[in-house]
């Protein structure tokens, strides 16, 4: 091979190697937020799906915008699961109960999966019920549904 | 003289890329093959004289030659794996995706611990240890008009069915019935190669020779190293790197078995997930997978 052939794929390559270690390793990511009010304080409820090559994550979030403390502040329910559209059969489900946080700002959990889809596509999903309760009202009015397809 | 441009090109931008290299240092990603470069140094007690600071200089320049060589190398190596990777799978898809049915099989088992898979709809637990049947039907387009995936546990028991006829697909755990259109598959082997060659820029693939089950494999790994270490919160553990490997059969491409080998951040490793897969192209489907699939079209 040439040696200025053999320079230009060398730093080709050695190039996208340099920059992968500054790059992120997420490689499909997704979000859904919502907001509303309870008891007259802004909140926000955000589910997020990030995929990295082995792995997939659930992110669920619910917060007061204004940091105001609020009584109960979580989840009523929670599911998780991935879908193998190409083989038809379910790969991860994950169903959780009911949590919060008393007198608190923020209630925050990710969840970290590993899928085993044969190729084809596989559908993530992320879905679940926010919790806002304060001054005896309650706010739940979403789920907000994440869903992805990737193509493998 | 074009050639005398490209090679002055090429110079220049390799030097660059050297100034680069030695700024940000490629250290997040760990393999037993990296290799690692040792920087002489003069020593602080050492005289000052000529002599030894003309050593010091050739030393560092020799450094600095090594680590360039290496660099490259290392690169070369790597694309040469991508390559060979791509090769194979390319071989495996061409001679097991045709018109007609193929049958896998897949064997899987993983690290209950670890990493479970949850339940279905039904309260079943989607299991950890498992077998897969799945027969896929090709049209002339090489796309999947119908397939029958049959999951079993590890005492034979069916946990869940899908079926995909007439542009529809069926799951037995929950009985929904969705709209799915031929497709096309595009790979077999788990989207190893295409997931090693997108993710190039943030993982590092490599190539080794061994045996498996008796018989010789390629074996080829891509190691996925996270910024920060990532909660598995129900285990109480964190990931710092996860290794998929996928072994190869070195004449026909066919994977013969794929794993994921979760790094955690105590320096422990961990099978996290090991399917062994088996490929019988242009099978007959058995009376069980047809009586399925007759179930699921439109009454007449």
């Amino acid at each position: 091979m040439k040696l200025y052939i053999k320079i230009w794929w060398s730093l080709i390559v050695t190039t996208s190697l340099l920059l992968g270690t500054v790059g992120t390793n997420i490689a499909q990511a997704g979000s859904s937020s919502a907001g509303g009010s309870v008891a007259g304080i802004p909140i926000l409820a955000t589910k997020e799906i990030a995929q990295t090559q082995y792995t997939w994550r659930a992110g669920f979030e619910s917060k007061t915008l204004s940091g105001t403390y609020i009584s109960v502040i979580g989840r009523t329910w929670w599911t998780a699961r991935a879908f193998c559209e190409s083989t038809g059969l379910w790969t991860n489900s994950f169903q959780y109960g009911g949590q919060v946080e008393y007198n608190s700002l923020y209630w925050r959990q990710i969840s970290l999966y590993y899928g085993s889809c044969a190729p084809g596509r596989e559908r993530l999903e992320n879905l679940g019920g926010h919790d806002f309760q304060h001054n005896g009202q309650y706010s739940s009015p979403w789920p907000v549904t994440v869903s992805r397809s990737e193509y493998h | 003289m074009l050639k005398r441009v490209y090679f002055l090109l090429g110079a220049v931008a390799t030097l660059v890329v050297i100034a680069v290299a030695v700024a940000y240092p490629r250290v997040n990603h760990v393999s037993a093959n990296t290799t690692t470069t040792s920087i002489e140094r003069p020593d602080a007690g050492q005289s000052d004289s000529i002599s030894n600071s003309m050593d010091a200089r050739v030393s560092s320049a020799n450094s600095r030659v090594n680590m360039q060589q290496q660099t490259v190398e290392t690169a070369d190596r790597e694309a040469q794996a991508v390559s060979k990777l791509l090769i194979l799978t390319d071989k495996a898809n061409r001679s097991l995706i045709n018109p007609g049915w193929l049958y896998i099989k897949e064997s899987g088992e993983g690290d209950g611990d670890l990493s479970g898979r949850g339940s279905l709809p039904n309260g079943q637990d989607i299991p950890i240890n498992y077998t897969s049947e799945i027969w896929y039907h090709f049209d002339d387009q090489l796309r999947v008009i119908e397939f029958v995936s049959i999951q079993r546990d590890a005492n034979g028991q069916a946990v869940q069915i899908g079926v995909h006829s007439n542009g529809t697909s069926w799951n037995s755990a929950t009985g929904e019935t969705s709209a799915l259109e031929p497709f096309v598959l595009s790979t077999l082997d788990y989207g190893f190669a295409e997931q090693a060659t997108a993710f190039a820029a943030s993982s590092q693939v490599d190539e080794m020779a061994v045996v498996l089950n008796g018989k010789p494999a390629l074996l080829f790994s891509s190691l996925e190293s996270y910024p920060e270490p990532l909660l598995m919160a129900e285990a109480n553990q964190s990931v710092v790197a996860n290794e998929g490997r996928a072994y190869l059969d070195p004449e026909t491409g066919q994977l013969l078995q794929h794993e994921i080998i979760a790094h955690l951040s105590d320096g422990t490793q961990r099978v996290v997930s090991r399917v062994v897969l088996e490929f019988k192209p242009n099978v007959i489907p058995t009376a069980e997978v047809l009586e399925l699939l007759a179930s699921r079209k439109p009454s007449q």
